[in-house]
């Protein structure tokens, strides 16, 4: 009875071992649906089939910066069937601030139903040392990671070490900016599993048997 | 069939751990008598040598180079209270090897503890020194500094802030050690097969994933010198 929380480097495999993870404890994995449902629960909008979608969070560029406005990065639609049976589209669009209010809420309201896997999105920050919550990290060497997107993603090896450093930059900025902290710090998570030593069977064996094993709390 | 190091903050009970790895698997825990049978060997008395523990490894001070008179390998000046320490002799003076030999014996007995297999390593700069080496599992504990507070007041008698400025002193003690004999950070995740906290996992849960991960280590062939 847990609730992990994933943080991992680009190309790291991270991923995928979340995913196996979670099949393997027979956990709920925390996905745009979840955050859908907060955000009709928080009343952003009404309706059925709430759909949420994140945009990668990028770097503030020099058009925001001059209007002066917090930056779009989500949009949350519902269709709604109206008396006569017609169905129409509401689209609400959140900004940085919203959007990050909304994941917190989602995060918060994941950790009480318990028994989940939260991948990214500064769970670790946000769940930080609550009683029950695992913060595993998984991270490998750059040239690891550029080899493995090279061959599982397409990119060129060019290509793969510019996405994974754009990507990482981008996600260390996320974090300070939004929740404070320094991603890489160690001291954030109670496991860290470098792949480029150990290979993804490996880690999910052990980030599962890390949580079989936690003392029991809630 | 596996060598294991452990690198660990001090108080973050990885002395517990190691203990409790080398009961679950039956490895030996490499320590002082290994590096006094590769001194002997070498041709050293036991008073001459010095068991370099890098946590009490402290920086030369300018004045300690001044009144040594020394320019080349430094003596260690720090010497009198590690000699009680370790081996409960008296004050006296020490004349010890310098510190690049100490070096070398060290790490020439952990070389040797590699290639006789089935050992835990406590520190001494073990993932650095076999660092590419196939068979070995890399692991470092850590824990919040408040935990590690903690547990120094509780097992150690520490006061709380005593155990706070001997905890920082010691790690920065290790960090300089590795940086100035090993060229390393630390605190590099990416040196470790696993980074342990325990801060939610204790002693038996962190001992027991530790060995189900050198059950994770790749099949290994003849071991390379």
């Amino acid at each position: 009875m847990a609730v992990i929380t994933i943080s991992r480097q680009y190309g790291s495999g991270g991923n995928e071992i979340a995913v196996r993870v979670s099949q393997q404890l027979g956990y709920r994995y925390f996905d745009k649906e979840m955050l859908a449902q907060a955000a009709s629960e928080e009343g952003i909008l009404n309706g059925e089939k709430v759909d949420f979608s994140e945009d990668n969070y990028k770097m503030r560029g020099f058009l925001d910066r001059l209007f002066n406005w917090p930056r779009m990065v989500a949009q949350v639609g519902t269709r709604i069937e109206d008396k006569t049976g017609a169905i129409s589209e509401e689209i609400r669009i959140l900004n940085e601030v919203e959007s990050v209010n909304l994941i917190r809420s989602a995060i918060e309201e994941a950790y009480e139903h318990g028994d989940v896997v939260i991948v990214g999105r500064g769970g670790q920050a946000i769940l930080g040392e609550k009683p029950g919550a695992f913060h595993v990290r998984i991270q490998a060497p750059l040239p690891a990671r550029v080899e493995r997107l090279h061959e599982r993603e397409n990119y060129s090896l060019g290509g793969a070490q510019d996405a994974a450093i754009k990507r990482d930059r981008a996600a260390a900025d996320y974090l300070k900016r939004f929740h404070d902290i320094d991603w890489s710090d160690p001291l954030l998570y109670d496991l860290v599993v470098n792949t480029g030593k150990l290979d993804s069977e490996a880690a999910i064996y052990l980030v599962t048997e890390a949580v079989k094993h936690l003392p029991v709390t809630k | 069939m596996a060598v294991i190091t452990i690198s660990r903050q001090y108080g973050s009970g990885g002395d517990d751990i190691a203990g409790r790895v080398c009961e679950l698997l039956g490895y030996r825990y490499f320590d002082k008598r290994m590096i006094v049978r590769a001194a002997t060997a070498a041709g050293l008395s036991q008073e001459e040598i010095m068991d370099f523990s890098e946590d009490k490894y402290e920086i030369h001070t300018f004045l300690d180079h001044l009144m040594s008179g020394w320019r080349g390998p430094y003596a260690i000046t720090h010497s009198q209270a590690w000699q009680e320490e370790i081996f409960g002799v008296g004050p006296k003076t020490l004349s010890a090897l310098d510190e690049i030999k100490n070096i070398s014996l060290i790490e020439s007995a952990i070389r040797t503890a590699y290639q006789r297999d089935n050992v835990v390593i406590m520190g001494r700069g073990g993932q650095a020194i076999l660092k590419e080496k196939t068979g070995v599992l890399h692991v470092r504990i850590q824990a919040p500094l408040k935990a590690r507070v903690e547990r120094l007041h509780r097992r150690e008698n520490y006061s709380l802030e005593g155990g706070q400025e001997v905890a920082l002193r010691r790690d920065r003690a290790a960090a300089d050690y590795l940086h100035r004999f090993h060229k390393i950070d630390w605190n590099d995740p990416l040196l470790y097969h696993l980074v342990i906290g325990t801060g939610q996992l204790d002693t038996e849960a962190a001992a027991r994933l530790i060995v189900k991960a050198v059950g994770c280590l790749p099949p290994i062939g003849l071991k390379e010198e």
